[in-house]
């Protein structure tokens, strides 16, 4: 199946580099480690995507979930997201408007998810300064790409992946950092002064 | 060319690759790295990633120094290239080759499992192939079911007498050393010609044995897949089954909210029904055809 999938890419984006990662950090350690490759390569772009493919068995609508998710890089809404982009140089990242969400209750110096403790301890590690706790949930979206070369010139991409949870790991009932990491990928923008944006 | 009979796999000598940068289509599958060399394995990250079609490639780590000292950057090319999706494997291993140029001492085997270790807190992990050994049985390649044996091509006759004892399927290492590799494959085609005219049993053996070992890896490989996809399903189901749901807020995933969503709703609309009254709504159901009879005496979970 892998070797098919690796096909498919490489005859539609021949210039694509493919990497088999291990079972790490879910979708999360996949695209970290893209992302500490796109830097190694010094590859320069406007915007990235980020992109993983979604089941969700576990979701009632999990099938409703991706296609949404996914709207944001169908044909039509790609022009969309890019005048977005170049409208406001305030917006740092866009992704399906259902699925902007925020859990920070700026009351207790909470969020409303298992991961709280960790998301705290994270963020005063990477030193993530932002107010605006806004993420996209599915972890699906566009981001401008300087604000990852920003964020991850000054943070080992190796050292965050080596502290993901293994395996198929879920966050229901405690909270996990691969978790965590879905909502920072976010705040990459907001610790940057950019804004998210629903489309 | 017939190399089925060895397992489909020739492994070349990459130094030379690397440093006369030989065309692209002809690149040799194993890259020569003097291991903790920044320099070496610079150049053959670059080597692999500036490739617009690379073939399969494996890398041979020689350790000329007793202690080796890795850098950060050494560290992630290394990562990289075992990450990269034509990085060779074999049962699911990705191969590494180890030389220290005299015989596998303790020094070495110290640093390869350094390596692993380091290697292994990003997830990744490879099997070490010591070439001083020849040849190498697939036994003794730890934690593996690695195929057949590795043998590493030196001369003429030391081929013929491999070929000639071969019990299994046959895995050749050829260090060229400079030699033209086109000269070794034609080499190797009239070796494998005589060995397939002086005994065609044999021949057929071990080329039922390549096909069956890799039948058997295949299986293997889908038997690791569907374990994975029954286990994620278990967790999943078992979410779904769960009596008394923990978290009813959690913020995102919303996943328990909907589940228990689904159990309140189908409580509230059904399950506080009186019994008398669900009975009925099952024999009007037998009247309009939409249940058997006899599914009214069938006990439930059967």
């Amino acid at each position: 199946m892998a070797t098919e999938i690796v096909q498919q890419v490489r005859q539609r984006f021949p210039q694509s580099f493919i990497l088999r990662s291990p079972a790490v950090g879910r979708d999360i350690g996949g695209k970290l480690l893209l992302l500490s490759l796109m830097l190694r390569l010094g590859i320069q772009s406007d915007y990235t995507l980020i992109v993983h493919d979604k089941k969700s068995p576990h979701l009632v609508d999990g099938n409703k979930w991706r296609e949404e998710l996914y709207s944001v890089f169908e044909t039509g809404k790609v022009r969309q997201v890019f005048n977005v982009f170049e409208d406001d140089d305030r917006i740092g990242v866009i992704g399906a408007s259902r699925f902007v969400t925020n859990e920070y209750v700026a009351s207790s110096d909470e969020f409303m998810c298992t991961s709280s403790p960790l998301l705290k301890e994270l963020r005063n590690e990477y030193a993530i300064a932002t107010d605006d706790y806004d993420f996209i949930a599915g972890n699906i979206f566009w981001i401008r790409s300087e604000l990852l070369s920003r964020f991850f010139g000054n943070r080992n991409i190796w050292n965050i992946h080596s502290r993901l949870e293994s395996g198929n790991t879920l966050d229901f009932s405690k909270g996990t950092r691969l978790h965590a990491w879905e909502r920072i990928f976010s705040w990459i923008a907001t610790s940057q002064g950019y804004k998210v944006y629903g489309l | 060319m017939d190399y089925r009979v060895f397992n489909n796999i020739i492994y070349g000598c990459p130094s030379v690759c690397l440093k006369e940068r030989i065309d692209i289509k002809r690149m040799l599958p194993a890259i020569e790295v003097v291991a903790g060399s920044i320099q070496d394995m610079q150049a053959a990250f670059s080597f692999i990633y500036s490739a617009v079609e690379p073939s399969h490639f494996a890398l041979t780590l020689f350790s000329p120094e007793k202690e080796i000292k890795y850098s950060t950057g050494w560290f992630e090319d290394f990562m990289f290239l075992l990450a990269h999706c034509r990085y060779l494997r074999e049962d699911s291993q990705r191969i590494v080759f180890i030389g220290n140029g005299t015989q596998v001492s303790g020094n070495s085997t110290e640093w390869v499992s350094q390596l692993q270790s380091i290697c292994s807190v990003n997830g990744f992990s490879f099997t070490p192939i010591w070439l001083d050994k020849n040849p190498v049985s697939g036994n003794e390649v730890s934690g593996t079911n690695f195929p057949g044996l590795v043998w590493r091509y030196t001369n003429r006759n030391e081929m013929e007498r491999m070929l000639t004892t071969a019990v299994a399927p046959v895995t050749i290492y050829i260090q060229t050393d400079g030699i033209v590799l086109e000269n070794l494959y034609t080499e190797l085609d009239q070796l494998v010609n005589y060995f397939k005219s002086c005994n065609p049993v044999q021949y057929q053996l071990l080329l039922q044995l390549t096909t069956d070992a890799k039948e058997k890896h295949s299986l293997q490989q889908k038997l690791r897949e569907y374990t994975t996809a029954l286990h994620a399903s278990q967790q999943y189901q078992a979410l779904w089954l769960q009596e008394t749901p923990q978290q009813e807020t959690i913020g995102t995933g919303g996943v328990i909210h909907q589940v228990n969503r689904i159990k309140r709703f189908y409580w509230e609309e059904y399950e506080v029904l009186p019994l008398w009254y669900k009975r009925l709504g099952h024999v009007i159901k037998v009247i309009t055809g939409k249940r058997t009879f006899r599914s009214l005496f069938r006990k439930k979970g059967n």
